[in-house]
């Protein structure tokens, strides 16, 4: 694929570190000027030749521009940083509660899941600002704590299809790294603006001044009009910069929607609305300002300098790249209803034919290690994409939950309780532990609640465990602190009660973990550090290990398991040998996950081409493999779209459609 | 640069750190008031849903219980009155007054339903009918719900009012109207009604 999650990641990352040279760069020429500034005030002040090397200068000059300028960039990177919801809540959004009422908004909530479920992350909250205006934001810092905000606007007068287009645009921001990127850019320039700030204060407070000699008040005011002055063109390179970068992004999540839902017409339709509104795509609210470049098109009316420091491309020229036919005629936009089958979703695409096909699915037998490791290599692509026909089988999972667990799992109360009963153990004797426990240590009426779910929770077919929880991810981050506490402790009671962590339990855990803790205790940032593959092959090893040993039960199968996902990663042969079953605990397995984390894109992806291919190794993959290999991907912050599509209720043990077309090739 | 210039660059600069704290200050209010009035968005919903619910109720006893007139009567206009009260919460929730009203209606309404379950004990035939049972069993999990978004919502209102109170931000806060927020307390007697259904 041309460029697939971890290019695009890496890109971003590449992108960002070139912007930090540029910046520091422009910060050191700041530092240059402003002494130039001073020493020329200080060579008008004196009456004797001074010097033009002065150091205490050059110090006052990088003391002050680098204390305003990184004193101001790390306050807007820390509050805009400070987690998606917290950014939809700056510019006014309202959540929109699961148990919504409102057709509209039911609408937008269903596209959004579907939307979360093809690409394998939980399903983000969802906001809607009070705007008139069709416009869209998606904000966090990376996918377990986005949010996806729309306008009103986008609710009254954009269609299902439309509606997908923009969210899918949204998406591919959230996946492509793209609010990492720009939340920093937006602190960079807000540090060079504070400049300017401080430039114009200089001139305020010495023309305010009465004491003072006559001309240190007009050297001040010189100071200050220089400070002033070049804070302003610094802030106007930025932005060009910026809107340069942030231009050729739009681009791309426009090009990605086209691919996540193979439907140029949403999108399009979409930008079409725009240019036919009256308000246009504009955002009233004034905390939007700093913001531009996170919408989905212009929050702002003008476009200034002939477009060089407009955040977004010309809307005709986006809507050409989509629709070369276009004309430039804008059509004209009236509200639009919502019809029951239009709300389902059964208009936007076409109808889904029994199970899904995998993209790219291999049809030749093939139980040689080259073709697993291409097929390995291939599933690696898939990660942060989302396929058309991922979006149809999302569709079909969401629907094929039934309807009791799908409206508990949208609202706080019950949301808690689903966890719980997908917690209970399916042993009989074990359950009843479980719940005695929780009996004595939950409210009467959680427990009464879980009691309610237990049934339809454990007739659920493996397949949609860990999507149910994805669902009920939104309900679960609008309990308070407090309820998330007692929350966190039931649910570690409730694993723990058969003395040991099994592999659902442990995915659950990592998912939640990821997803909740997030939001609820902040963690500081880490950032990359490993880069080089033999480094990590140790942890790697571990990790393959476990999913060896859970995948095949034979030693020699494991073995061969475990040797394939080895070569996959270090790309031939390996010192490492298999270590016994007794020795692969979940603990160890979770440490080794932890280090592994902290590797550059690159070789995550080979870490998990690894992982797919020892999974591969027997040609089948069963719902514990992909349950951990789903622990994995999120662990390591890979949205990792559903790889097994099992048939619920076909034969006891799930079969993956790849295991099933692959077996049947063979067979023939 | 004489000492009056580095002393007056030095002030500026600090004066500086103090607006971008400010700001700080200023902007996580502005969360914290937000987070707390979307929290009861969720109340919200379950609250319309029990509205919905209560006439329902009341023409299902309707034909058993003929001679309760009054208490069916009250049991409507205290539904009412806190239907009303919701929807002023809802249009502004960090309205303290519109809160404390919202409060009182509900306690009212908890303790009229409660009065009406207790009632429909001696009607053994009202008892057995599969139409009533579904309301108070839909009733019942409606009130658990509204109990578990009341207690996030009085936790953020809590946690913002905590935040404004903080020596820098009440300063802020007084000066840019950020009012105390009201909880949502309802007296126990609403709780416990359902409950007696449920035995």
């Amino acid at each position: 694929m041309a460029s697939d999650f971890f290019q695009q990641q890496d890109l971003a990352r590449r992108k960002t570190f070139q912007l930090v040279v540029y910046f520091v760069l422009a910060i050191l020429i700041l530092i240059a000027l402003v002494y130039a500034l001073l020493l020329a005030l200080s060579m008008h002040g004196a009456s004797e030749p001074v010097s033009g090397w002065q150091p205490e200068l050059l110090l006052l000059a990088a003391l002050g521009v680098g204390l305003v300028v990184g004193a101001a960039s790390a306050f807007k990177v820390a509050q805009l940083a400070s987690g998606g919801q917290a950014v939809a809540l700056m510019m006014g959004g309202e959540e929109v509660p699961g148990t919504t009422t409102d057709a509209r908004q039911k609408r937008l909530l269903n596209v959004v899941q579907e939307m979360a479920l093809a690409a394998g992350v939980p399903v983000p909250p969802v906001y809607v600002l009070e705007e008139r205006g069709i416009n869209a934001f998606a904000a966090g810092y990376a996918p377990g704590d986005a949010v996806v905000a729309v306008s009103q606007g986008c609710l009254n007068y954009l269609t299902r299809d439309e509606l997908q287009g923009v969210v899918a645009h949204e998406f591919s921001h959230i996946l492509n790294g793209d609010m990492r990127l720009n939340i920093r850019l937006v602190g960079l320039i807000f540090g060079i603006m504070a400049l300017s700030i401080v430039g114009r204060m200089l001139m305020f407070a010495s023309r305010g001044r009465s004491s003072g000699r006559n001309d240190s008040r007009g050297g001040l005011v010189l100071l200050g009009l220089g400070v002033f002055v070049l804070g302003l063109v610094g802030a106007f390179f930025g932005r060009l910069i910026m809107a340069a970068v942030s231009r050729q992004r739009e681009y791309l999540a426009d090009a990605s929607a086209v691919q996540f839902t193979r439907n140029s017409d949403g999108i399009g339709g979409a930008l079409k609305k725009i240019g036919g509104l009256a308000e246009g795509s504009r955002i009233e609210n004034p905390q939007a300002a700093e913001a531009g470049h996170m919408f989905f098109a212009n929050a702002f009316a003008g476009e200034g300098l002939f477009g060089l420091l407009a955040t977004h491309p010309p809307l005709v020229e986006r809507i050409r790249r989509l629709d070369p036919q276009f004309d430039g005629q804008f059509p004209e936009v009236r509200p639009v209803g919502v019809d029951r089958a239009e709300l389902e979703g059964r208009r936007g695409v076409p109808p889904f034919a029994g199970m899904p096909r995998l993209p790219g699915l291999p049809q030749v037998p093939a139980p040689v290690l080259a073709q697993v490791l291409g097929f390995a290599d291939e599933a690696a692509s898939w990660v942060g994409h989302v396929d058309p026909e991922l979006v149809c089988y999302a569709q079909a999972l969401h629907d094929s939950m039934p309807d009791v667990l799908r409206l508990a799992a949208q609202e706080p109360f019950s949301a808690h309780a689903v966890v719980y009963a997908l917690l209970l153990d399916p042993r009989a004797d074990v359950r009843d532990l479980q719940l005695a426990r929780l009996k004595t240590t939950a409210a009467p009426q959680d427990f009464a609640e879980t009691l309610r779910l237990v049934a339809p929770v454990q007739a659920l077919p493996d397949t949609h465990r860990l999507p149910l929880l994805d669902l009920a991810m939104p309900a679960l981050r609008q309990m308070s602190p407090g309820q998330h506490r007692t929350f966190r402790a039931q649910v570690e009671m409730l694993m723990v009660a058969d003395q040991r962590l099994n592999l659902f339990e442990y995915a659950l855990r990592c998912v939640l973990h990821r997803h909740l803790d997030a939001q609820f205790l902040p963690k500081p940032q880490t950032r990359p550090m490993h880069g080089s593959p033999q480094k990590l092959a140790r942890p790697v090893a571990t990790v393959l290990a476990l999913l060896a040993w859970e995948g095949q039960p034979e030693p020699d199968e494991a073995v061969r398991a475990f040797d394939t996902g080895m070569r996959a990663y270090i790309g031939g042969d390996h010192p490492h040998r298999l270590p016994p079953r007794e020795e692969c605990s979940l603990a160890e397995f979770d440490a080794a996950l932890q280090t592994i984390n902290r590797s550059v894109p690159a070789i995550k992806r080979r870490i998990i081409v690894a992982c797919t291919a020892c999974i591969l190794a027997n040609q089948q993959i069963n719902v514990r493999e992909a349950e951990l290999l789903r622990a994995i991907c999120d662990t390591l912050d890979c949205p990792l779209p559903p790889l097994v599509v099992g048939e619920a209720g076909r034969t006891p043990g799930f079969v993956s459609t790849m295991t099933s077309v692959i077996t049947d090739d063979a067979k023939r | 640069m004489d000492p009056v210039t580095i002393t007056l660059l030095v002030i500026l600069l600090i004066a500086l750190l103090l607006a971008l704290w400010l700001l700080a200050i200023y902007n996580g209010l502005v969360v914290a008031r937000n987070r707390f009035e979307n929290a009861f968005a969720q109340i919200d919903v379950q609250l319309k849903r029990r509205y919905e619910l209560i006439p329902n109720l009341v023409e299902a006893v309707k034909g058993y219980m003929a001679h309760e007139r009054q208490t069916l009567d009250a049991v409507i206009k205290a539904r009412n009155s806190a239907m009303a009260a919701e929807q002023k919460v809802a249009a502004n929730p960090s309205d303290p007054a519109a809160v404390r009203e919202l409060n009182q209606a509900e306690t009212q309404l908890g303790g009229i339903l409660g009065r009406l379950f207790a009632l429909s004990e001696a009607y053994p035939d009202l008892k057995a009918n599969q139409n009533m049972l579904a309301l108070q069993e839909e009733l019942t999990s409606t009130e658990n719900k509204i109990g578990f978004a009341r207690q996030a919502f009085n936790d953020a209102a809590t946690n913002y009012n905590i935040r404004r109170e903080v020596f820098p931000a009440v300063t802020v806060a007084g000066m840019f109207g950020f009012s105390r927020a009201a909880l949502l307390e309802i007296a126990q007697t609403e709780r416990a009604a359902p409950q007696v259904a449920f035995q």
